[in-house]
């Protein structure tokens, strides 16, 4: 916009020394247009300009490490003309790695439901956040700015992608009475009652409640609220090492997940304070990674140890690069 | 909270091919533009051809270019094919166009010649009929038309560009801008629309054309009535330097920021005037337009025509009259009716603004209750809105008055009021004799009517207004003198046209070689009707700017200065200008014979104690050299444009691999600089050129960032004007774009 400012006032300039210099009616004709060529613009761009609202979306809410993604600006503005410019601020942050980005950005020729792409950056993973700041939109000419509200933030997730199961260690046993093992026979005495899932072993089915609601219920073991692993991660570095770190983390919460076994993630984060977070199904898990993600992680190796001893003797996985060791 | 960035987030950016709607726009605009420009130069340039014939060619090009910039691809292709069949088209018949050619280039010189000071002269070779020439030129201006439409159909529907359409259209008009001549406004307004809808698409169309095209469809009609809403409102035919213009204009040359046309040319230095004294300078004598702007109002109690000389001039250099300085009506002696005798009164009035210029009539014995001397030059000390003069009617018949010069008086005019330029001495008696002959010849009877004591002064004087106005023709359009031109001379042996200004400086200097004392004088010259106004018992009228008037006097001794009128009638389009034509020296005031208008100024009251007439001209030559640059500097911003795109589409490309293998062809532009390839480089260009595998986004920013970092250090080691050129040749910017 400047540039076209510069431009616009030395034609003014020039028109105005022709006008001086030079006794002719081009002189004068010429000086009047220039005069009112910005008027022009203003006046054929401003229903535009002003009722101008834009949307900020991602094309996908999740998506793993590697995959393409895009954030998507929709324009909406009451003219039939489009606005001809639109000029923004635009930042791009990874909440996990700490990265972020500021730009300026130009869109030009938005009309009404036109939408411009911008690609996700899913090299790492993480909670992105794309925001728009300072949004002008220009007249005709690109000499006046009128401002636009600024769309609410857009936030996509990037999932690790799970570490192959080969180049993990063997997970340490679980202890005996296994409360996720459905194999065995389900405790009668310490239960909950639900409908059916797919996917849910036969031996769980309460047959006579069944047979009373006219459709399938089964029992579901009560956990006694304390998890029966405790899963640790190193999540520091680097975005390339708390890619692979988390990689793990999600193979291994997986697996567990797999053989039923309901743990608690922990980490520390940036600064040094203990999260946690419980997971017993995949939907948890996937709560859980999204408020991992959305947490900074410290460049270092944090200095304070993790405190396990509210999970009691649960055994304990620690994720970290290289090997995966329980004390 | 680190600053790792998260990777270049590619522009929003993206360059969408034309739609239908743009396609249509575009064909609109390009058929209005070609239309214009050809129906502009018709009527300008006079080329002599049909429109019709050249603008079907036209719209066969528009057409052609059209189908071709719509296609996806193979358009470069259909380009060169298309310029291969016009080729041959032109190799079949190659003198057809070699002489619309030289037909085209005669009419363009002839144009140039007649109405500029730059003599280009151009003959074709070989004589045609009308009608040939006209087909030949036909030809090739059609072909010229259709070929243009390729460019100016790829900046629209292609670039969706404004600056390129400009630059292809303008070079047309600018050969009529710059010669000052009458424009064909229709043409020119529909040209400068469709210049205007492009400008304001320009910003929306590359991305979203059809949007583009509705700003399009929407600015035409809208701009085309605003422009011709300011020509109806700013009429070109009234048109007249404004006055702040011209007062901006008088400090700025005060600055002496500008060399003056004289430095510039090269010519003689005119020397400064006296202090207070008026200054003329022909430079400003160029094409006249006038408002028809009230200037004074005079309320006289006797009807009938008027002088009112204003400014006096003496000395006469090849580019300006050098005028005599006024003196005080403070010195002047309180007037005495007893001794003094008056028969008809006025009081003038300015209508612009209080001024200290005295506007006097012939005779005149009394300014504001002060005793004027005849021939008395007189200004106010301080500003005046109106006052009152006294005097006499002018003498039909002057008869000596007993009026004796004093012998400093005596000497001042016959030395000073005879004095003519050693140069233009020859000149002036060699056109005198030659013109006589021709006058001679023609059995024309000779102007001699004069009887009485000067008759020989004022037969003389009748004798060289006739012999000027068989040599030249009264033109109010005349083009100014060229710089290295005497004013005079050029007016008298080349242009052969002029107004006021030209012939009444021609009198002077030839009546003075014929030696009669005489000076150049400038003022109005108006009739005051004679209907009397019932309220003051006066007779009033209001002069105008094409009132203002030149004209000659001459010296007849024992009577003082008496006015000559030397200009022949116009036919012109001013007001006054329809008037009979007197080209004698009648003495008598009649302002019907000074219908030429003409003053030192269009506005006359701008600057009445100062009237410098400032050269306009040496501001055209401003314009000539100024077109070069600004052309030069286009050109040359638009290479950097382009490299700049090159640089940023290595950065973007797919195709990592290409993109590579031209960023290594850059390095190779470099080593002339001492720039050098690394290693790396080298062997990722040859991964490009012989693997089958793509390199990678790193690969690649790893040499482009190795080229920015080369001409980064090859600028800071380069003198300044290498590091120009490699600002201009390599655009990489600090790298952060590219990367």
């Amino acid at each position: 916009m400047l540039g076209r400012r510069i431009v616009y006032g030395v034609a003014l300039l020039a028109a105005l020394a022709l006008q001086v210099f030079y006794d002719g009616y081009l002189a004068q004709f010429l000086l009047i247009g220039i005069i009112v060529l910005p008027l022009l613009s203003l006046a054929l761009s401003l229903r535009g300009a002003v009722g101008m609202r834009l949307e900020l979306t991602p094309s996908v809410s999740q998506l793993v490490l590697g995959e393409s993604g895009q954030w998507q600006i929709t324009a909406h503005t009451r003219s039939f003309l489009p606005v001809a410019r639109l000029t923004m601020v635009l930042t791009l942050e990874n909440r996990l790695t700490g990265a972020r980005q500021r730009q300026r950005l130009n869109a030009s020729g938005l009309s009404t439901g036109m939408v411009r792409t911008l690609p996700m950056d899913a090299s790492h993973c993480g909670q992105l956040t794309c925001q728009l700041h300072r949004v002008r939109a220009l007249d005709l000419l690109g000499l006046f700015a009128f401002p636009v509200s600024v769309p609410a933030p857009a936030h996509a997730l990037v999932l690790p992608q799970p570490a192959p199961p080969q180049d993990l260690p063997p997970l340490p046993p679980m202890p005996a009475g296994d409360h996720g093992n459905w194999r065995g026979t389900p405790d009668l005495e310490n239960y909950d009652l639900r409908e059916y899932r797919p996917g849910d072993p036969l031996r769980s089915i309460h047959w006579k409640l069944s047979s009373k609601h006219d459709s399938l219920v089964v029992r579901e073991p009560v956990k006694n609220g304390l998890p029966q692993a405790a899963v640790t991660v190193d999540l520091f570095g680097d975005g390339d090492r708390l890619d692979q770190v988390l990689g793990r983390l999600w193979t291994i919460s997986l697996h567990l997940l797999g053989r039923e076994v309901p743990h608690t993630i922990l980490w520390l984060d940036r600064d040094q304070t203990q999260q946690q977070e419980t997971v017993a199904s995949q939907g948890q898990l996937l709560a859980a990674m999204a408020y991992l993600l959305s947490c900074p992680a410290p460049t270092q190796p944090p200095t304070v140890p993790l405190d396990l001893s509210h999970l009691g003797p649960a055994p304990r996985v620690h994720v970290t690069l290289g090997e995966e060791d329980a004390p | 909270m680190s600053s790792q960035p998260l990777g270049k987030a590619p522009s929003v950016r993206q360059s969408e091919p034309p739609t239908p709607l743009s396609l249509t726009a575009g064909v609109l605009v390009q058929v209005l533009l070609l239309a214009s420009i050809l129906r502009f130069s018709i009527a300008v340039y006079q080329f002599p051809v049909g429109f019709t014939p050249v603008l079907v060619m036209g719209l066969l090009g528009v057409a052609v270019s059209t189908v071709i910039w719509a296609l996806p691809r193979h358009r470069k292709g259909l380009v060169l094919l298309a310029l291969g069949l016009t080729g041959a088209f032109l190799l079949y018949d190659q003198a057809l166009f070699v002489y619309g050619a030289q037909s085209c280039w005669e009419t363009l010189t002839d144009f140039w010649s007649e109405n500029t000071y730059f003599s280009i002269s151009y003959t074709m070779p070989h004589s045609l009929s009308t009608l040939q020439q006209q087909a030949v030129t036909q030809m090739f201006l059609g072909t010229v038309f259709a070929l243009l439409a390729l460019p100016v159909g790829w900046a629209i529907h292609r670039l969706r560009a404004f600056w390129l359409v400009f630059a292809l259209t303008l070079p047309w008009l600018l050969p009529a801008f710059l010669a000052e001549v009458e424009l064909d406004w229709p043409a020119l307004l529909v040209i400068c629309a469709c210049w205007t809808a492009l400008l304001l698409s320009s910003l929306a169309a590359p991305w979203n054309p059809s949007g583009g095209a509705r700003i399009t469809l929407v600015t035409l009609p809208v701009s085309l009535a605003i422009l011709w809403g300011i020509l109806l409102l700013f009429p070109f035919h009234r048109y007249t330097q404004p006055t702040w213009a011209a007062y901006l204009q008088e400090q700025l040359k005060g600055l002496d920021w500008f060399p003056s046309g004289e430095e510039l040319g090269g010519g003689p230095t005119i020397p400064d005037p006296e202090p207070g004294a008026p200054r003329m300078s022909f430079s400003s004598a160029g094409p006249r337009y006038y408002t028809g702007q009230p200037i004074l109002e005079v309320a006289a109690t006797q009807p009938g025509s008027l002088y009112l000389r204003g400014e006096v001039y003496r000395d006469y250099t090849a580019q300006a009259w050098m005028g005599v300085a006024p003196g005080s009506t403070e010195n002047l002696s309180n007037f005495d009716p007893q001794f003094s005798y008056y028969s008809r009164s006025a009081t003038i009035t300015n209508l612009t603004s209080p001024n200290t210029m005295v506007y006097l009539p012939y005779q005149a014995i009394m300014v504001e209750d002060k005793l004027l001397f005849r021939d008395s030059l007189v200004a106010f000390p301080q500003p005046q809105q109106s006052y009152t003069v006294g005097y006499n009617p002018l003498d039909d018949s002057p008869s000596a008055k007993g009026i004796i010069p004093s012998l400093s008086q005596r000497e001042e005019i016959y030395s000073t009021y005879l004095a003519v330029p050693e140069e233009l001495s020859d000149n002036l008696l060699d056109w005198y004799t030659q013109a006589m002959e021709e006058l001679e010849n023609s059995g024309e009877s000779i102007r001699a009517d004069a009887t009485g004591q000067y008759a020989g002064e004022l037969n003389t004087a009748s004798l060289i207004a006739q012999l000027l106005e068989r040599n030249a023709t009264y033109d109010l359009r005349t083009p100014r003198t060229p710089s290295d031109s005497d004013f005079v001379v050029y007016f008298l042996e080349e242009s052969h046209r002029g107004y006021c200004v030209h012939f009444a400086s021609a009198a002077v200097l030839l009546l003075r070689t014929q030696g009669i004392p005489a000076r150049y004088v400038s003022g109005y010259a108006t009739t005051i009707p004679s209907t009397q106004d019932p309220s003051t018992g006066k007779y009033t009228t209001r002069v105008a700017d094409f009132n203002a008037h030149a004209w000659v006097e001459i010296y007849l001794y024992g009577y003082g200065w008496y006015p000559v009128e030397v200009t022949p009638a116009s036919t012109g389009d001013t007001p006054d200008q329809s008037l009979p034509p007197v080209a004698s020296t009648a003495p008598t005031p009649t302002p019907t014979v000074t219908s030429a208008p003409a003053t030192p100024t269009s506005t006359p009251t701008a600057a009445p104690e100062a009237p410098d007439q400032s050269g306009t001209q040496v501001h055209l030559i401003w314009l000539v050299w100024a077109v070069p640059v600004v052309v030069l500097a286009a050109g040359l911003w638009l290479m950097r444009h382009l490299r700049y795109r090159h640089w940023r589409k290595m950065g973007q490309d797919k195709d990592t691999n290409a993109a590579v293998l031209r960023a290594y062809r850059w390095f190779g532009q470099l080593e002339r600089w001492g720039g050098k390839a690394g290693a790396e480089t080298e062997a990722l260009a040859r991964k490009a050129r012989f693997s089958q595998h793509s390199l990678t986004q790193q690969e690649r920013s790893l040499v482009l960032g190795q080229f920015r970092d080369e001409v980064v250090r090859l600028r800071q080691s380069v003198p300044i004007w290498k590091r120009w050129l490699l600002w201009l040749l390599f655009p990489v910017g600090t790298g952060r774009r590219a990367r």
